[in-house]
Parts: C-alpha cells; sequence; structure tokens
C-alpha cells in the first residue's frame, strides 16, 4: 500500500516537473509557445521516443542497448542504398560520388523495402540479445561492441558520404502533418499504444517484468528467461531501424553519421520516466514524460542559443542526477 | 559448450598457453607483412604506442578486479590533455594563443592535472557506492560529462605547443628506450606489487570475488571500490598527459572508443569480469594483443573506418571468450 502510494506520487511528481519546466520554458522563451517551435519540439522528440519505448522494453529486463544510435545511422543508409538499385553496377568509388542525379531506382516495391530494413535492425538486435543471453554477458558491453561495428560498417560502406534522394512517401512519415499533428508524433503514439498493450495486457509483457524483476525465481515458476531476454532487444533493434527510415525521409538522403549519441538521449528518457536500470520496474507512461523533459530540455537550450558542448555536460549531469534520486530513493525503500 | 567454457575459462593453463599462442601468431603475421617488422627500432616504437592504452589498462585493471567497470577512462584522457594545453596556455583566454604562457612551472601543472583526474575517478566510486547507481550507468554519465567538459573548456579547438617537458613525457628518449614506455613498465612493476604482496592488493581481490563476503569477513568493499576508481581516475589522466606531450596538442577528441580497448585489453589478458582474478600482468599482455591487432590492421593498409568495424567483432569475440564460465558478474553491486 504504502509502495503504491509512493510510485503513484513519483508519477504525480514526474508530471509536475513537466509542468514546471514548461513554465520555466514559456518564461525563458517568448518564441516556446509559438505553433511552429510546438510542432518543431514535438517532431524531435517524438524521433527520442520511439527509441526509448525500445529502451523501456530493454530496460525492464534490466538490460542496456547503447547500438540503438549506430543502427539508426545503419537503417538509414541501408535505406538509401534500397533506393539506388542502379548504384550496385558500378564500383565502390564510382558510386558514392554525389553527382546531384537524385533518380530513384527502387531495388524492392515500397512496403517490402521498410520490411527489410525493419528485419535488418531487428536481427542487430537478435545478435545482441542471443550473444548476452547466451554467454551470460550485461547487454551493454556487447550493445557497445555492435555500436562501433554497426557504426563502422555504415560509414565505411559508403565512405562516409550520404545517398541522396528518397521517395515522396518517406517523406511524408517526416513531415506531414494530418490534422495539425507532426507524423512522426503519430507514429510514436501507434507505437506506444502496442507497447503498452504488450506490456500491460499480454501474458508475455508481464512476463518481461518477472524476468526482469528476478531472473532465477521467474526461472523457478516456469518461466524460460532467454526468450524474454532476447525479445526486448530485438524490438529496440527494429525500433532504432523505423527511426532510420523516418529520419532518412526527414533529411531527404540516407546518412551514415546520423543517430551518433542517440543512445544516451534514449536511456536518459527512460531512467527520467522511473525505470529501475536492474530491470523489472517502469513503464511506458513515465517514459513518454521522461521523453518530454529531455526534449523540453533540448528545445530550450536551442531556444536560448547555448553551444553544443556545455548541452552535452547538461546531458551528462541529467543522467546522474536522475540515477542518484532513483538510487537514494531505492535505498530508503530497502532500509524501511 | 561448457566443456569449452572450462578450457578456455581463467583457472586453467591452457587459457595462459592460448594467449601466448596468439600473440606469437599476431607476430608471425605482422613480421610476414612487414619485413621492418622485428627490428629493434620498431619494436621499441611499438612499445610506445601501446604504453598510452597500457595505462589505461592497468587502471581498468583495479576496476574489473574490484567488481566493476570504468566508461569514463577516455573521456580524462582528453579531457587532461585539453587540461594540459590549457594551462599551458594560459593566455588563451587573454587572446594570444601561440604563445606558451604556463600557468605554474610544469611538474606542478602535472599534479595538478593528475589530481583533478583522480578526483573525477574519487566522485565516479563515491556515486557508484554511497548513491548506488549501477557502474557502467554512473561512468556512462560522467564520461558523456567529461568529455562535454573537455570540447567546453577548450571551445572544441586544438591547443597546439606544449614545452618541453610534456613533449619528454610523450616523446622523450632515455638511450633507445622511449621514456613513455619506461613509465608505463615502472607503473606496472608498482602495481602488480601492490596487487600481489600487499594487504590493499588482497582486499581488492576479496571486494571483487565477493563483496557480501568480504563484508562479512571485516573488510569495507566499499572502500575498496572507490580506491579502485580513483586509480582508474588516476591512469587516465596520466595517460592523457602523456598523449598530449607525444601528439603536441591538446585535443579534445582524442582516445574516442579507448575505454572499449582498455576494457578488451584486460579481458583478453585474463581478468575476469567477475572480479577478483587476473592482475596487471597479464593486462600487459592483453594490451600487446590488442595493440599488435590495430598495427596489423593498419600495415594492411586497411582505412580507420572499417578498422573501427573490425575492431567492434574482434572486442566482442575477445569479451565472449573473457567471459565464458561466468555469470553476469560485472555489475556486482557493493
Amino acid at each position: 500500500m504504502k509502495g503504491k502510494a509512493l510510485s503513484l506520487l513519483s508519477d504525480y511528481g514526474l508530471f509536475v516537473i513537466l509542468v514546471i519546466l514548461v513554465a520555466i520554458s514559456a518564461l525563458l522563451s517568448p518564441l516556446f509557445f509559438t505553433a511552429a517551435n510546438l510542432k518543431n519540439f514535438i517532431s524531435q522528440a517524438s524521433y527520442n521516443g520511439i527509441l526509448s519505448v525500445g529502451m523501456t522494453f530493454v530496460i525492464l529486463i534490466g538490460g542496456i542497448d547503447l547500438s540503438v544510435g549506430s543502427i539508426v545511422g545503419f537503417a538509414s543508409i541501408l535505406y538509401g542504398t534500397l533506393m539506388h538499385g542502379n548504384f550496385f553496377t558500378f564500383m565502390p568509388n564510382e558510386i558514392f560520388i554525389y553527382k546531384g542525379a537524385t533518380v530513384l531506382t527502387p531495388i524492392l516495391p515500397l512496403p517490402f523495402d521498410i520490411i527489410f530494413v525493419l528485419l535488418i535492425g531487428g536481427l542487430l538486435g537478435f545478435l545482441n540479445g542471443v550473444i548476452s543471453s547466451r554467454f551470460h554477458i550485461h547487454s551493454f558491453i556487447v550493445s557497445l561492441c555492435m555500436m562501433i561495428f554497426v557504426r563502422g560498417l555504415a560509414v565505411s560502406y559508403t565512405n562516409g558520404q550520404p545517398l541522396f534522394g528518397v521517395p515522396d512517401s518517406i517523406s511524408y512519415l517526416a513531415y506531414g502533418e494530418p490534422l495539425g499533428i507532426p507524423m512522426p508524433a503519430i507514429v510514436w503514439l501507434i507505437i506506444c499504444i502496442i507497447a503498452v498493450w504488450i506490456l500491460k495486457y499480454t501474458r508475455f509483457g508481464r512476463r518481461i517484468y518477472a524476468v526482469g524483476g528476478d531472473e532465477e525465481a521467474a526461472r523457478l515458476s516456469g518461466i524460460q528467461p532467454s526468450l524474454y531476454q532476447i525479445f526486448p532487444l530485438i524490438v529496440s533493434g527494429l525500433l532504432a531501424a523505423a527511426v532510420g527510415i523516418i529520419m532518412s525521409g526527414r533529411m531527404g538522403c540516407g546518412d551514415p553519421k546520423i543517430g551518433e549519441g542517440w543512445q544516451t538521449d534514449a536511456i536518459a528518457a527512460v531512467v527520467i520516466g522511473g525505470a529501475s536500470l536492474s530491470g523489472g520496474k517502469g513503464g511506458i507512461g513515465g517514459t513518454i514524460i521522461g521523453v518530454l523533459i529531455m526534449g523540453l530540455i533540448n528545445n530550450v537550450m536551442n531556444l536560448l542559443e547555448i553551444d553544443a558542448y556545455p548541452q552535452q555536460m547538461a546531458k551528462g549531469i541529467i543522467i546522474i542526477a536522475a540515477l542518484a534520486i532513483q538510487g537514494v530513493f531505492s535505498a530508503r525503500n530497502s532500509n524501511d | 559448450m561448457n566443456r569449452l567454457a572450462k578450457y578456455i575459462s581463467h583457472d586453467s593453463d591452457l587459457s595462459i598457453i592460448l594467449r601466448y599462442v596468439v600473440l606469437l601468431i599476431l607476430i608471425v603475421v605482422a613480421s610476414i607483412m612487414a619485413p621492418g617488422f622485428i627490428s629493434m627500432q620498431n619494436m621499441l616504437n611499438l612499445l610506445r604506442s601501446f604504453s598510452f592504452l597500457g595505462f589505461i589498462s592497468i587502471g581498468m585493471t583495479f576496476v574489473i578486479l574490484s567488481g566493476g567497470i570504468d566508461l569514463s577512462v577516455a573521456a580524462i584522457l582528453a579531457f587532461s590533455g585539453v587540461l594540459l594545453g590549457l594551462f599551458q596556455h594560459w593566455g588563451i583566454y587573454l587572446g594570444h594563443v601561440d604563445t606558451l604562457s604556463l600557468l605554474a612551472p610544469t611538474p606542478i601543472l602535472f599534479l595538478i592535472i593528475l589530481s583533478i583526474g583522480s578526483i573525477f575517478g574519487l566522485i565516479n566510486g563515491l556515486l557508484i557506492t554511497k548513491l548506488r547507481i549501477a557502474d557502467f550507468a554512473a561512468t556512462l554519465g560522467s564520461m558523456i560529462f567529461i568529455r562535454g567538459f573537455a570540447f567546453a573548456i577548450s571551445g572544441g579547438r586544438s591547443i597546439f605547443n606544449l614545452d618541453g617537458m610534456a613533449l619528454f613525457l610523450g616523446r622523450g628518449m632515455v638511450g633507445p628506450v622511449p621514456f613513455v614506455a619506461i613509465l608505463f613498465f615502472i607503473s606496472v612493476i608498482i602495481c602488480s606489487i601492490i596487487l600481489r604482496y600487499t594487504i590493499f592488493g588482497k582486499r581488492l581481490y576479496a571486494t571483487g570475488e565477493n563483496p557480501i563476503v568480504a563484508r562479512l569477513s571485516g573488510i569495507n568493499p566499499q572502500k575498496y571500490k572507490i580506491i579502485a576508481y580513483t586509480i582508474s581516475g588516476f591512469f587516465a589522466s596520466l595517460a592523457g598527459i602523456c598523449m598530449a606531450g607525444r601528439l603536441n596538442v591538446g585535443e579534445p577528441r582524442v582516445a574516442e572508443g579507448w575505454e572499449l580497448d582498455a576494457i578488451a585489453a584486460v579481458v583478453i589478458g585474463g581478468t575476469s569480469f567477475a572480479g577478483g582474478k587476473g592482475g596487471v600482468i597479464n593486462t600487459v599482455l592483453g594490451v600487446i594483443i590488442i595493440g599488435l591487432i590495430r598495427n596489423i590492421l593498419s600495415l594492411l593498409g586497411i582505412l580507420p573506418d572499417p578498422q573501427e568495424m573490425i575492431m567492434g567483432i574482434v572486442l566482442l569475440f575477445a569479451i565472449v571468450i573473457g567471459s565464458l564460465g561466468t555469470r553476469k558478474g560485472s555489475l556486482a553491486r557493493v
């Protein structure tokens, strides 16, 4: 009962922090409450939001996925490649010189290219999961290696050059505004709804919580942990690939260098949202608020024209502070 | 699979022999590809290039022995280099950039920077033990912060030209031997004596092996973990100073991703992720193996980006090998 009250309070507290931050932002910059900025804010936040949904799954089982930023870049350049089938006939060094020609020669018809990229993203996540689960290595270190490998693959594959030209349907994913709501936000919302459904209303989701809370207890009650340890990393890789595709639409090109460092934003959002890094605690609701808080801080710092480097420092402090608050709280609970 | 794990795991003599076989194969491959490889001069040069990674790997050994992991070492390395550059170009804030203007005599600067690095390590240790943040999460946060700090104080610029003493640290030769290599080997000897023959060392192993048992036998595990992180911060900033001297520049972009190289070097050397097994001498072997792999990739004429890609696989492989036969031990809470 007491624990329930405390968790209610912490959810409520997060919401209060969000409201306070909105008020402060409005005071600091008169530009904040303009329709253009709000639309910009929400569509910027949705990229991190989509990644954070995957990261929530991973953190719920006590893992962490550092490779999502690299998978975003890889998915983006992979999508660009699928759009430029005629490039395959040239030698690599000729392929990647930008000649101003953006004639699209898709290899696969429309829905299948997206599905293919999503599958590759899922496959990379699956590799993370299998190695981590099979060899009992914590997923942060497996995904750290994967981060380096995937980024190296993406960048060396095109010598760091972007591939220009994406179809209109993909640009619509990034820039479309049905009913005045930016399309990325709609994608984010749909993904959140599916994730909430999986986590709250299916046996599978509840077992993810069980495995994250106590692997040994879950095993003893007849749950095969490895399945539930691999699945979240697949989700994370798949959603990272989705972000990569939408990002290609946003930039009008496949860029292998996009997404560098995005994994830390996603981790920060999930942790601010109240998820515990030791697993078993957290949810999509908290993550959404975490994403909005992170996005708000980014947005305001940009509006105030603060340099990128102090912004990076602030991010580091925010992550540590969120974890520290959590650590102090959990210490107090365990002492009771 | 379990039998394989038993063969390669850390207890068997076979695992040590396996590492030397790998080293031998690498040396043979390298000497076939580059005829001058075996020459004394090249060996000494290699020794120097290994030393920088070697320093942070020594610190990482202490941390991994205590059952933790430190992702912030490369950031501390870069920060220390930038700090040295700034302290030696104090006039940068007055508008004249290229002339040397020391804040204090160089040895004092070294002491200041080394203590700042140690303080970063101390803060890591305190965050992990007192605030109960997971090791990798706390050091991930401080990695982002410190790297941002290095960029912020230098404004993202490289600070060229350091004074003679700093250059000697990175480039100087004592006879035919690079000074930094001598420094590295002195550090290795001191650290392995500390780990093997002192009460501190024995208690550090005990802490890493099983913090609960350590506490029950009257050791304060938190204290040893904090000290391990402080040592790691110290060696990271020592590496940063030497690196700045070697490159003659304080550069915030330096050594990106080296934390993983250091972790891999420690693990390849045979120090277990579960804590409590291994040592500094083993780590030297790991550093040489990692350094040789990078050296061979360069000899093959592979560009930096594909090199990263290959290293990603090599490191993953090393870590899988290093973790065979252990549980998820790297995150044991103190």
